[in-house]
């Protein structure tokens, strides 16, 4: 049952195939919202569910109807199948103006609490006393945490978590209606987008057209150069480098460094190359897939450089952290105090950024050292615009000695940030 | 910014062939070269 989404393996471009082929012609908005749905559904049956389905069959074919109910049951299938209903009841009763703010609370809890499973080991979640009597308390024992577990990689739970709690807030908040049971599995897992993101605006799903335009031959080539292009950006540019630069960090001093700037071009190569292939994919679905990249090779600092890199992830962090954290602040303070505003929102944005990667250490110390930086850019920034006329700072911003610089200045930093999260863990 | 699902411009039907011959070749260049097996470095988050 321990399946990740593998791109490598026919599954997907089967389904993938088998999408454009019935989602293509469908021009009721209503049909196609429930085929799309029944497509994620399926997908969502080829990961967890095609091993039960046929020990299931086996079982029915010797009559005991009881042993397969009970399988299909127990599968992983059913288990998201269960969730995505929840999910849907969740966010129905949010609406509810009646419920006040219980359903937000106990869905939030419930998402913060899956999120804890999914990312902690099991062995660190029972040596927790209280979390273990906690986890005991909703009836999740040891021999029941691992299943789960295994539901919530399979699904990259972190992503679908983030897609919650997004529509969560906007529903509690009144500006978007809730989402029926199909847009709730199609905002929540699009298979396309279900090994790693991008992470969709709830705002932006609602806002695309119920049926797109027709796909042309020209879209659908531009679908399929994207896909192509990212299959050749993971599997042949990121494995050469892989192949010929990295080591594990395992090179002598005089090589580190370069190694850890190979490590960085090696996950750029394999994320913005995850990232092409989804938004093909959902050009030729004629579903919106967010960018997640946008040459992050040329930003000139770290502002700039995180509206380039997974795009997707800092709108979120932006729309759902940043902006409340300042405008709570701003409220209290008053706009005289905007740059610590702005820096407490930075601080609290990353290092949360840091720990939705991993809960550890080491992602929290690069949340901490993005949010420095960020903080440093800003103060920087204001402090030019402070001290130089405007015609001295925008010749100071077309330099373009200064401009490299502080290009090679941003990417070392963010590659020294990757290797201080990711590094030997010995 | 999600991709515009609306059509752009449609491409000149001289550039058609060389594209997609170029999508060919890359998907070659993915079976011969590729590492095929290796899970998304983000998959694990």
């Amino acid at each position: 049952m321990d399946r990740s989404l593998d791109l490598y393996k026919p599954d997907f471009w089967y389904v993938l195939a088998v999408g454009v082929l019935v989602l293509v012609p469908i021009v009721s908005p209503a049909l196609r919202k429930w085929a799309w749905g029944a497509m994620n559904v399926a997908f969502l049956g080829v990961l967890f569910g095609l091993p039960d389905l046929r020990r299931a069959s086996s079982l029915l074919e010797r009559h005991a109807v009881a042993d397969a109910a009970a399988l299909v049951a127990n599968s992983g299938l059913a288990a998201v199948c269960m969730a995505l209903v929840i999910a849907w009841i969740t966010l129905q009763a949010i609406q509810w103006r009646r419920a006040g703010v219980l359903p937000l609370f106990f869905g939030g809890l419930t998402v913060a609490g899956l999120f804890v499973i999914h990312k902690l080991p099991v062995q660190t979640l029972y040596d927790w006393q209280h979390l273990r009597e906690a986890l005991e308390a909703v009836g999740l024992s040891g021999t029941r945490v691992q299943p789960l577990k295994s539901v919530l990689v399979t699904i990259s739970f972190s992503y679908v978590a983030l897609r919650m709690a997004e529509a969560m807030r906007l529903v509690y908040e009144g500006r978007h209606p809730a989402p029926d049971l199909p847009s709730t599995i199609n905002y929540l897992v699009p298979f396309h987008m279900l090994a790693a993101g991008p992470i969709q605006a709830y705002a932006e799903f609602v806002a695309q057209p119920a049926v797109p335009e027709r796909l042309t031959a020209s879209n659908a080539l531009r679908g399929v150069e994207r896909i192509a292009h990212g299959l050749f950006k993971k599997y042949v540019l990121a494995t050469i480098v892989s192949r010929a630069c990295l080591t594990g960090f395992k090179a002598p001093l005089p090589f580190l460094g370069a190694e850890v700037l190979f490590f960085y071009l090696w996950v750029y190569l394999d994320f913005s190359g995850y990232s092409d292939i989804t938004v093909g994919a959902g050009r030729l679905l004629g579903v919106a897939t967010p960018e997640n990249f946008n040459r992050p090779y040329t930003a000139r600092n770290l502002i700039d450089f995180w509206d380039r890199w997974h795009m997707s992830l800092s709108r979120f962090i932006y729309r759902n952290l940043f902006i409340p954290v300042q405008l709570t602040l701003l409220r209290r303070t008053g706009p005289q105090a905007a740059l610590w505003c702005a820096g407490v929102a930075f601080s609290v944005s990353f290092l949360l950024c840091g720990l939705w990667h991993e809960l550890n250490v080491r992602w929290a110390l690069w949340g901490v050292m993005h949010a420095a930086g960020l903080v440093t850019v800003n103060w920087y920034r204001a402090w030019l615009q402070k001290t130089l006329s405007r015609e001295a700072f925008n010749r100071y911003r077309a330099n373009r000695g200064i401009r490299v610089a502080a290009i090679v200045l941003t990417q070392v930093f963010v590659a020294i940030t990757l290797w201080v999260a990711t590094g030997p863990r010995e | 910014m999600s991709t515009p699902i609306s059509p752009d411009s449609r491409i000149p039907a001289w550039q058609f062939p060389l594209r997609l011959l170029w999508v060919v070749v890359q998907l070659l260049l993915v079976y011969w070269l590729g590492e095929i097996g290796s899970p998304f470095f983000y998959q694990g988050f």
